[in-house]
């Protein structure tokens, strides 16, 4: 805010009286609440553990480990990629895991199979024209209600 | 972290400046009172710096400010709309004598009941005038600083304060009239 007696002064006199007339505004004062809200607020943070509260907000001896952690993940994935890529595939095989993954696949590949057969014949029995004709208004229908939504939303919507 | 009574004691030392800067800006108690108290929100989270810092007044200042004007480009989609329809321009020949000051009336002098009409006149301009008006009078910043924040141009700037400026002109010229000024 402008300190008292600190007025801009201009060449036109129509911003010289603003100038004068707004530096003769009295300062308004913070509503009383205004101190226990910002203290509410605070405080609340505190009970919230440090995982569940954003990055920046984590203590700072926690942030500097974590980025010296990430620096040096990034680094040993950046030097030894080849090696890592390789120690993981073999603890995955001795698992078992990959074969499990592999059946897992298969299965959802046949699952999909059948789906796009099924899609198929349904496709091959409709009649063409009428159903091309329903899928597009159904199309201009959507798009339209969408932008006009979205229109009436920007218009229309409250000032949080 | 500070003692939390140092924080307390700093709130109530700023929040004041705070309030008015978002207040004036904005021109609307509860959303001046949100920005103010996030402000502090984000002033507890550095509290580290802040703390110590000379300059906590201004960082405040600036963090209120670029929450209202944030806040105001969130509302722009809708207020833009209006204020855009007769684009005046304020360096064009004959824009200033729209409305001629008087000398006499350069220097003010307002009243009691005149300094209330014109808090109440501030408040009610359209948005846009108002931020631009604020931020030139009550924030110290220039025309293309304020064109850059608010993100229009410099005409547009110019014109709105212009506008703004004429407005409270005419609310207050029958006032003083009648009071025989």
């Amino acid at each position: 805010m402008n300190p008292r007696g600190h007025i801009r002064e201009g060449t036109d006199p129509l911003e010289r009286w603003a100038g004068r007339a707004l530096g003769e505004l009295p300062e308004p004062r913070a509503p009383r609440d205004l101190l226990p809200g910002i203290l509410e607020r605070v405080r609340r943070p505190s009970a919230t553990p440090w995982h569940r509260r954003p990055w920046m907000e984590w203590p700072l001896a926690l942030r500097w480990a974590s980025a010296g952690a990430m620096g040096l993940l990034l680094s040993l994935v950046g030097l030894q990629g080849d090696a890592l890529l390789e120690a993981a595939t073999r603890a995955v095989q001795r698992v078992d895991a990959l074969r499990l993954a592999q059946d897992a696949g298969s299965s959802l590949l046949s699952a999909a199979s059948i789906c796009l057969g099924a899609a198929a014949r349904v496709w091959e029995h409709l009649p063409r024209p009428w159903f091309l004709a329903v899928v597009a208004a159904l199309t201009a229908l959507w798009i339209s209600t969408v932008g006009l939504g979205a229109a009436l939303w920007r218009l229309l919507r409250p000032i949080p | 972290m500070s003692h939390p009574r140092d924080f307390e004691s700093f709130v109530l030392e700023h929040q004041d400046k705070v309030f008015a800067t978002a207040l004036r800006i904005l021109g609307n108690e509860t959303e001046a009172r949100d920005v103010a108290q996030e402000t502090f929100v984000r002033a507890w989270h550095h509290w580290d710096d802040v703390a110590t810092s000379a300059a906590a007044a201004g960082w405040l200042k600036t963090v209120a400010r670029n929450q209202c004007i944030n806040l105001l480009q969130r509302h722009r989609a809708r207020w833009s709309t209006f204020t855009d329809l007769s684009p005046d321009d304020p360096e064009a020949p004959g824009f200033e004598s729209t409305l001629s000051v008087p000398e006499t009336h350069a220097g003010a002098m307002l009243t009691q009941e005149q300094r209330g009409i014109l808090e109440r006149a501030v408040a009610t301009l359209p948005p846009d005038q108002r931020a631009a008006l604020v931020l030139y009078h009550f924030e110290d910043m220039e025309y293309a600083d304020i064109a850059r924040a608010l993100r229009v141009s410099l005409g547009k700037v110019k014109t709105d304060i212009h506008r703004a400026r004429r407005a409270l002109y005419k609310t207050l010229q029958p006032l003083r009239e009648d009071l025989g000024c």
